[in-house]
């Protein structure tokens, strides 16, 4: 595996998915929970021998993140409601920056650009979610989480 | 720490570790001028966390006025100072505790 960038507060860092292939996880659900827990906190995966998983760079959020949970905290018959899937992949479509490894539509440098539908935040195109949701529905809604997660457990 | 069994680690708040409860970290001395926070986790897996260790690095240039240098073309992050003035408290709360005499609370002989 290539050189990882761990964690960072100020720089792109490199994140993974735990529903990637080439890790490789506890057959128990506790023992695996928190081994994703400390892969995520200190960058230390457990890569499978030859396997190189997909990796995925990321930006740290700044007060952007607010407004989404403010969104995402709106009453039901809002129509700037959102639900959680939406928000985790909005959170995860503004934090990454590029793909590396992933399926095809999702190569090369990604364009950010002002998304109109949300309010012009500049984010990665909603065709590399829908081509990660094509290899497994649940690693967007896992990173966008992980994003969350990362601000939230700053010291306020 | 890493030398203990994962059952002693674990009682110990090892963070590589599931959690378990009742576990009971060490914490820094406490008292009046001392540690006052409650720690999920062993300092000793607290401080490898790269951003643990970022901040760390960014403190010794950030209370020289030097964080521009340290960020170089990157903004410093709302996270990153926030982890600042966090680190500069405690800082500030461990010199108290050590100019503070034993029978006022602190750790001065």
């Amino acid at each position: 595996m290539s050189v990882l960038r761990p964690a960072s507060l100020i720089r792109e860092y490199d994140e993974f998915s735990s529903f990637d292939p080439a890790f490789e996880w506890s057959e128990s659900d506790g023992e695996r929970t928190n081994q994703i827990r400390v892969a995520r906190e200190t960058g230390q995966w457990p890569v499978r021998e030859g396997a190189t998983p997909v990796k995925y760079i990321m930006r740290r959020l700044d007060s952007v993140w607010r407004e989404v949970m403010d969104r995402l905290g709106l009453p039901d018959g809002n129509p700037r409601h959102i639900g959680f899937v939406t928000a985790t992949a909005l959170l995860f479509r503004l934090a990454c920056v590029r793909i590396v490894g992933g399926p095809e539509g999702t190569e090369g440098k990604l364009e950010r650009a002002p998304d109109p539908r949300w309010d012009g935040w500049p984010m990665i195109p909603s065709s590399a979610v829908d081509a990660l949701d094509a290899l497994d529905p649940r690693i967007v809604t896992e990173l966008g989480a992980a994003v969350l997660d990362r601000v939230r457990a700053s010291p306020k | 720490m890493s030398a203990n069994d994962a059952t002693i680690r674990q009682t110990m708040g090892c963070g590589f570790e599931s959690p378990v409860e009742g576990a009971r970290p060490w914490t820094p001395p406490g008292g009046a001028a001392g540690f006052r926070g409650d720690i999920e986790h062993c300092a000793g897996y607290t401080t490898r966390l790269p951003e643990v260790i970022e901040t760390a690095r960014a403190y010794a240039h950030w209370n020289k006025g030097q964080l521009e240098l340290f960020c170089g073309k990157d903004e410093p992050s709302e996270d990153l100072l926030d982890g600042l003035i966090a680190l500069d408290g405690e800082f500030n709360s461990v010199q108290n505790y050590w100019m503070t005499p034993v029978e006022e609370g602190g750790g001065r002989e």
